[in-house]
């Protein structure tokens, strides 16, 4: 659908903020962290103080290397997993500058970034700031069990990452900008399995990739990188499988953020990583930093989320998927 | 848009299956049987060594293995067990000890009314509830066969 | 006096392999199958076989979770016989009150003294 696609003209990427926790600064990619907190509690009374006290860092982080002061940011787009989104507004209590709240699930982080662009184009701003967090204590509680229950972890579950990202963007040209969006659609494959949430979220990455791709007359040529955001091990099969048998090959060059964020072996993780902090805090470290080298020029990046509630689960309601996709290029 | 499709639902199907299974079956079943073996102990020692009583023996067994469940959940030890024992930990009295406790300490920063008071019973109420249920329901179909007497 | 170890190790061990043969063949979570083997519990004493498996496995049948049914159904059999209609109601904490009591303390002192972690 020609409605879903938007082509930016002056985006720019001006300033990014990260935060992890010591789990995936020990990862694979945690070269690419420069902040993280040891303790998953960051000195705070509690798991959710402690990812507001995330997400506020990281904007913190993303507006100390910005070219804008605090009192220049226009406005803000934001959103996490937590109820009633507090952890991401009660990040942004000490500022003044106005607030939309959103959730799109695990790809409230890269929605962020697409309403933010489209708000600076529509409304020709200067600047936006896109936030998000999340912190694997708080899902747990919140769509799980309690922390020290003995729940079994399924081979098919992903892990929370602990994180915040901000990203601060300017329509003044830097070196990478955001070029086009696709907002996705709701795409259900009548699965009820909580515990696969990868598999089922793959066909809602696949739908946004196939719509960008027609919608901009482009093809997978055109792209040097495909970028998932939590599809995990078992979800980034049935992926590339299912691209493949439609006639899209993309296994040499696709990247799940999930799957590249762990060491599993090392760091005892079955699936992968997830989380609106999973695409967001790999995307802007790790692609980013390719990016810069020139390694990778023009970047696919596709944020998938799983639409259930913990509700919706318990009475048996099938899980409802999207996937959200920008464009980063280097200028 | 909803996507009926039998494939995908193959995809999903297969996805979802367990691997291991016997092996979790036979890890279950070795560290179920050293609970049993350590409880039993615990019984011998109280009735031969401390000579409790039968029933006395029995509810020191069952709180020492309790007690040890309580510590092992507070330090955050159990839950790691639990992912290389499966059930073995879960289905003898150790079980309902982690369930009650990761409850109430996960609970703590809601306060002591509506978090710890409030969501102790949270995994455990299932168990007390269909026990109790079943029981009585039993009950009064004993009860009939007694007055039919 | 061995041989009431093995066979605790024995009734201990099948009882949770049972449980987990349950679980890893259906969607059940653990929590359905404490449930259910709870209403086991208390079906097998009904009909008073669940006294039998305890004299043979001792304490490998005492701890799985279906002893907890089984021990309250014998409360109520027992306020059935001795009260008659009220004991079904009576009877149902007469036994397992022990357990309960000693589980709800302990589970508040650690919410006083231990922090949830990862």
């Amino acid at each position: 659908m020609k409605s879903q696609s938007v082509k930016f003209n002056n985006i720019y990427i001006d300033s990014i903020g990260i935060i992890v926790s010591k789990k995936e600064k020990l990862g694979p990619l945690g070269m690419y962290f420069n902040h993280y907190i040891d303790d998953y509690y960051f000195q705070c009374k509690s798991f959710e103080k402690a990812q507001i006290k995330l997400s506020n860092e990281a904007i913190k982080l993303a507006i100390s290397h910005s070219i804008y002061k605090e009192n220049e940011i226009s406005i803000a787009f934001g959103g996490d997993l937590s109820n009633q989104l507090y952890s991401s507004t009660a990040s942004l209590k000490q500022y003044d500058f106005p607030f939309v709240g959103l959730y799109a699930a695990c790809a409230s982080g890269i929605l962020s970034i697409i309403l933010a662009s489209l708000y600076m184009q529509g409304c020709d701003l200067n600047n936006a700031l896109a936030f998000t967090s999340s912190h694997v204590c708080v899902s747990q509680r919140q769509f799980r069990y309690p922390n020290e229950y003995a729940s079994l972890i399924k081979d098919s579950m992903t892990s929370t990452v602990t994180g915040g990202c901000a990203v601060i963007l300017t329509n003044m040209k830097k070196q990478i900008r955001i070029s086009k969006c696709t907002i996705g659609r709701i795409i259900d494959v009548l699965s009820k399995n909580v515990n696969d949430m990868g598999t089922c979220m793959a066909f809602s990455a696949i739908d946004t990739l196939i719509n960008h791709l027609n919608n901009n007359n482009e093809s997978i040529n055109d792209y040097d990188l495909f970028v998932t955001g939590d599809l995990g091990d078992i979800g980034s099969k049935v992926f590339i499988d299912v691209l493949k048998e439609k006639g899209y090959d993309i296994i040499s060059k696709h990247i799940d953020c999930g799957s590249a964020i762990y060491d599993k072996e090392k760091q005892d993780i079955k699936a992968g990583g997830s989380g609106p902090a999973c695409v967001m805090c790999v995307t802007f470290s790790y692609i980013i930093n390719q990016m810069m080298k020139k390694i990778y020029k023009k970047v696919l990046v596709i944020a998938t989320g799983s639409l259930h509630s913990q509700i919706s689960y318990q009475q048996k309601e099938t899980i409802p998927c999207i996937a959200h996709a920008i464009v980063l290029e280097v200028t | 848009m909803v996507i009926n499709d039998e494939k995908i639902k193959q995809i999903i199907k297969e996805n979802g299956k367990e691997k291991h299974k016997i092996k979790k079956v036979l890890l279950s079943f070795l560290f179920g049987g050293i609970i049993g073996l350590f409880g039993e102990a615990i019984y011998v020692l109280f009735s031969q060594v401390f000579f409790v009583n039968h029933e006395d023996a029995i509810i020191y067994s069952d709180s020492v293995i309790i007690v040890i469940s309580f510590l092992l959940t507070g330090f955050g030890v159990f839950d790691k067990v639990a992912q290389v024992a499966h059930s073995g930990v879960l289905i003898p009295i150790s079980g309902f000890a982690n369930s009650i406790t990761s409850s109430a300490i996960e609970g703590k920063t809601e306060g002591l009314v509506f978090g710890i008071g409030g969501k102790m019973f949270s995994l455990i109420g299932c168990v007390f509830t269909y026990g109790i249920v079943s029981s009585i329901v039993l009950g009064f179909i004993y009860y009939l066969m007694q007055v039919l007497k | 006096m061995f041989l009431s170890f093995i066979l605790a190790f024995l009734v201990c061990g099948i009882i949770c392999a049972l449980a987990e043969i349950i679980i890893v063949n259906s969607k059940l979570t653990p929590g359905h199958v404490t449930s259910l083997f709870v209403v086991f519990g208390t079906i097998l004493e009904f009909f008073n076989i669940y006294d039998k498996i305890k004299k043979i496995g001792g304490m490998g049948a005492i701890l799985p979770i279906c002893s907890f049914g089984s021990t309250i159904m014998k409360g109520v059999k027992e306020g059935v016989i001795k009260e008659g209609f009220i004991g079904i109601f009576k009877g149902v904490f007469s036994s397992c009150g022990v357990l309960i009591a000693l589980a709800i303390f302990l589970a508040f002192l650690s919410s006083i003294i231990f922090k949830a972690k990862s």
